[in-house]
């Protein structure tokens, strides 16, 4: 995701020099991503352009875009998905002569072909992106004698893929030209000052008037004129133009009341695009290094070790490797016992959390190789790192993690399944039906969530008016436990207890009375039967049983169980990434219901960078 | 929220209610009264609330509702449209045939909804550009809602069997396009959204929802419209024992007598000049309308208690629903939880009539009369006009 502003104005008409509009609007669309910034202003004949990467913080204040003077600019803010965050891959790109810039969010599938076919013909390429190519393109189009709604109009009929685009040319000093098709854009019309963006909120402090455009728009606007076109037939503006003023964080969550919902609706498409993102050398490199450690420490904090947990035992359970997770801010447990044989895999959402960067130097400087895990492209613990996996799960806006603990999950299974077939400790078959459930995870997980969502909601009535929780499990069932407690104190700040479920007879059990809620994670693996003996003991105490449980196992615990919820048959290696998003609506359903916003629970930062 | 032109609501209250019968003998269910207010009301307000100036009612007697929402909105253009047939294919289209053009924001009259999830449609409407916006809640058991079925296109069937997923909240926004679209198909929902496949906006509300189609979903209503209720409201025309104790949050309206010793715990509703007895027990969850009254000793929890009803001295009402202007005699109890065996939970609620519920009690039909020291057991109907001798025993 990107974020897109492009703004033009009659001269005088802004009461702020535009380049401080355009970082007031990038910084409404930091949301969409943040890892690099910039901004291009016509200026006479030519185009200023001051970019680079880093947050808009930095970057505008170390470019001064607040003194940018001019009528017309545009502005982007990346979230890098192929190609670093870096100061030539920022935005806007220009084509040769310095006299066309674009800024554009989605992905030219056909660009490769068309930097060939434009390197042929003596173009100089400065970046790496895609996007560069249409600035090429219509430079190309210009030299032939086009006009540049024609050159504009040309360049886009040669492009395949999902875009937003808005372009400037230095003849056209007064115009801005957009084209969308599938990614977001919205025209915003104000008096003598028109705005096109990705999203209502980049301008809603300058108006509310707004047409949203739809697949195959393209046009312009001027600072009193708005032109859309679709398949070359003009669009009447008029009917289109909508009246609108809301709290300008609402536009962003896309029908969803809370991030926190459309962030755990997103996890299909976030383990899709996590699996298509797998990059084979850098998995390869990654086995290689595990293979070869004497010891593997997973280091990570909050939602982040429970995903380190769950690496844990696959790696020590399925494969025997001797692997330990920690707590980031416990790695001095483990400093005098790492030495240069040992592998350090570091978890971490932002890849900027403290406690897990300082963890990830200390145990460096014993010598251990560093792999990262992060949702963030180029951030501090990769850059620190030997070796990177990203996680491709979009930006995380809710201080809950979901998308991204689900996508971490995918990542360590699918390390681990690599590393199993190489060891012998998986045969061939064995690896193929897993992976081939991993593919498979994003329909099944589709289903799920439409499945369960009602029944769900129904039970965080009940839990709301509860004070305690337990959450039990056994085996890979205990991180997940933990992770799916976490949640519901996090959020719904109910305190929630995860124990292996073995344990809980030997003290947690004192606490149970009649209703309180017991969540047990029930896998298809050959704990099932001491968990039912464990679910019979919280029963006779009259506890609110409630059970994740598998179609096959329904008949078996049914009977002892006050809420049943039903998930499909899975292997117990890749069940964590199933079964914690119900339990991820549990907790935001209670939430709601309790009357707390599951966006800003209470004391708690999304990225901790403090000690 | 103000959105200045364009934007028409429209909401669809013509359904026979056949479910809600035993209440609705005399007035149609949108003119039923919960907190004061007719059904209708919310929705209205709802649309009111969002900005919109010019709403179109379509319902069976729409003199009667017009005059009734006539009382509570000013400044506003509110039309009442006569419904040709009873299903929702004809209520459908006819919102062509009235309004024809630019944003339209259709309700159905018997959902009940907070603010928010009428907000959260109309951003995601205005935000997505796309023609048509379905606003849909996850539901446990979908049985007799309209589940709204994702997958490459989007569409919106009446579930019989049990089943869980996303039931549509009766929210529609509609573009021109989608509306004519609606009208060439007759008002088959379904036909027109396949014109529009891939063109379609979910939004997904994860709030409270109650779609009043039985009579005890008046219940879950007066419960979910109390949690907006955050402070007491006393009319300073109430007359309230220095001696009867109010806590929690109550509306007491104007003209309302409470006396010794009685308590009010909320959240509850006391209707305009209603009268609670010495020592009577008002728990959280219940209406009481407007003239209704409370004999002394009596207990009410979770109920609705009709216009001009009475519950006569030491009576205990519980989760039930009693008629206007009928009469509980003393000493009637209602049973609001099944005897013995049965548990009673949010996941395993009794069954009433082929419909999951919490917990009930009685539903009595206005203008009954029941007699002294009668006992009724949970989930029982009594019709409208109905005499019960004292003592008798309901089942």
């Amino acid at each position: 995701m990107c974020g897109i502003i492009g703004i033009t104005s009659l001269p005088n008409n802004l009461r702020e020099p535009i380049g401080k509009v355009v970082r007031k609007c990038l910084e409404r669309l930091e949301y969409r991503g943040y890892d690099s910034v910039g901004i291009a202003v016509i200026k006479g004949n030519y185009i200023e352009v001051r970019k680079g990467k880093g947050k808009i913080i930095e970057v505008s204040t170390r470019l001064n875009f607040d003194e940018v003077d001019g009528t017309t600019a545009i502005g982007h803010t990346r979230w890098a998905t192929h190609g670093k965050p870096s100061d030539e891959n920022a935005h806007p790109h220009t084509d040769c002569t310095g006299s066309v810039a674009i800024i554009h969010n989605g992905i030219i599938s056909n660009f490769l072909e068309l930097k060939e076919e434009l390197i042929k013909k003596g173009h100089v390429f400065k970046s790496e992106t895609d996007t560069e190519v249409v600035a090429h393109l219509i430079e190309e189009y210009l030299k032939l004698g086009y006009r540049p709604f024609d050159a504009f109009k040309a360049a886009l009929s040669r492009l395949k893929g999902a875009y937003a685009f808005v372009v400037t040319i230095s003849q056209e000093p007064n115009r801005l030209y957009f084209a969308r098709n599938t990614s977001p854009l919205v025209i915003g019309i104000g008096n003598g000052t028109n705005f096109v963006a990705s999203d209502i909120p980049a301008f809603l402090e300058f108006t509310n008037t707004v047409i949203v455009l739809r697949d195959g728009e393209y046009g312009y606007i001027e600072p009193n004129k708005v032109y859309i076109e679709k398949d070359g037939v003009p669009v009447n503006i008029e009917e289109r133009i909508r009246l609108i003023s809301w709290t300008p964080e609402m536009a962003s969550k896309e029908g969803y009341p809370h991030f926190m919902l459309k962030e755990i609706h997103e996890q299909p498409f976030a383990i899709g695009s996590t699996l298509a993102g797998i990059n084979e050398k850098e998995f390869d490199n990654v086995v290689n290094l595990l293979l070869n450690s004497r010891k593997i420490l997973i280091v990570g904090a909050g939602t982040s070790y429970h995903a380190g947990l769950v690496g844990d035992y696959l790696l020590t359970t399925v494969l025997g490797l001797d692997t330990h997770a920690v707590i980031s801010s416990e790695y001095k447990r483990y400093v005098n016992a790492v030495n240069d044989n040992d592998t350090v895999i570091a978890i971490s959402q932002s890849g900027e959390t403290i406690d897990t960067l300082v963890a990830v130097r200390a145990l460096k400087e014993r010598g251990a190789k560093v792999i990262a895990i992060s949702n963030v492209i180029d951030s501090a613990i990769p850059r620190e790192s030997n070796y990177v996996l990203y996680t491709r799960a979009g930006p995380e806006i809710g201080v809950a993690a979901t998308k991204t603990f689900t996508t971490q999950l995918v990542i360590m299974t699918i390390l681990t399944l690599r590393a199993g077939i190489i060891m012998g400790k998986l045969d061939a078959n064995e690896y193929r039906s897993i992976m081939d459930s991993l593919n498979k995870l994003p329909g099944l997980l589709q289903n799920i969530i439409t499945r369960t969502e009602g029944r769900v909601k129904a039970l965080s009535e009940y839990m709301s008016r509860r004070q305690n929780a337990y959450y039990l499990g056994r085996g890979i069932g205990v991180p997940l436990s933990m992770e799916g407690a976490l949640k519901l104190k996090e959020i719904a700040y109910i305190h929630a207890e995860a124990y292996p479920a073995g344990e809980s007879k030997h003290g947690p059990i004192a606490l149970v009375e009649e209703g309180y809620p017991v969540v047990f994670s029930i896998l298809d693996d050959d704990n099932v039967d001491p968990l039912l003996g464990n679910v019979m003991e919280m029963k006779a105490r009259d506890a609110y049983t409630i059970g994740f449980v598998p179609e096959k196992y329904i008949g078996k615990f049914k009977e002892l169980l006050n809420a049943v919820l039903e998930l499909p048959n899975v292997d117990y290696r890749i069940a964590p990434i199933i079964y914690i998003v119900p339990m991820q609506l549990l907790a935001y359903y209670t939430a709601v219901a309790r009357g707390y916003d599951p966006d800003k629970p209470r004391n708690l930062a999304k990225t901790v960078t403090v000690e | 929220m103000a959105y200045s032109r364009e934007i028409i609501g429209v909401i669809l209250g013509g359904g026979r209610g056949t479910n809600m019968e035993p209440l609705t003998p005399y007035l149609d269910k949108p003119l039923i009264k919960l907190l004061g207010k007719p059904l209708i009301y919310y929705p209205t307000d709802n649309l009111v609330r969002l900005g919109l100036k010019s709403i179109y009612v379509i319902s069976r007697n729409p003199a009667k509702i017009g005059n009734e929402l006539g009382r509570y909105f000013n400044n506003i253009s509110i039309e009442n449209v006569g419904q040709k047939g009873d299903d929702i294919d004809s209520a459908l289209r006819m919102i062509n045939e009235i309004v024809g053009k630019g944003t339209t924001i259709v309700s159905f009259s018997d959902v009940i909804l907070p603010r928010e999830a009428y907000e959260l449609a109309l951003n995601s409407h205005v935000n997505s550009g796309k023609p048509i916006t379905i606003l849909m809640t996850p539901l446990s058991d979908l049985q007799g809602y309209f589940e709204v079925e994702i997958n490459d296109t989007v569409s919106i069937n009446k579930i019989v069997e049990h089943k869980s997923g996303y039931a549509w909240t009766g929210i529609l926004i509609t573009e021109k396009e989608f509306l004519i679209s609606l009208q060439e198909f007759n008002g088959n929902i379904n036909e027109a959204l396949k014109q529009f496949k891939g063109n379609i906006n979910t939004a997904l509300w994860s709030g409270w929802f109650v779609d009043v189609s039985y009579p005890w979903d008046l219940l879950s209503a007066i419960k979910y419209l109390m949690i907006d209720l955050k402070e007491t409201r006393i009319s300073k025309d109430a007359d309230i024992s220095p001696r009867a104790v109010v806590e929690g949050s109550v509306i007491i309206d104007e003209g309302a007598r409470i006396d010794h010793g009685a308590i009010i715990r909320g959240p509850a509703y006391i209707g305009k000049n209603t009268y609670v007895g010495n020592n009577a027990i008002i728990r959280n969850n219940t209406s009481l309308e407007e003239e209704s009254v409370i004999g002394a000793d009596a207990e009410i929890t979770e109920s609705l208690i009709g216009y001009r009803a009475t519950v006569g001295r030491g009576s205990f009402i519980g989760s039930s629903i009693i008629g206007d202007e009928s009469t509980v005699e003393p000493g009637v109890v209602t049973l609001n939880v099944l005897p013995s065996g049965v548990e009673v939970s949010h996941l395993s609620p009794v069954i009433v009539k082929g419909k999951q519920i919490a917990k009930l009690g009685a539903i009595v039909g206005p203008k009954a009369r029941i007699g002294a020291n009668t006992v009724i057991y949970p989930g029982s109907i009594i019709e409208h006009n109905k005499y019960v001798s004292p003592l008798s025993i309901l089942k």
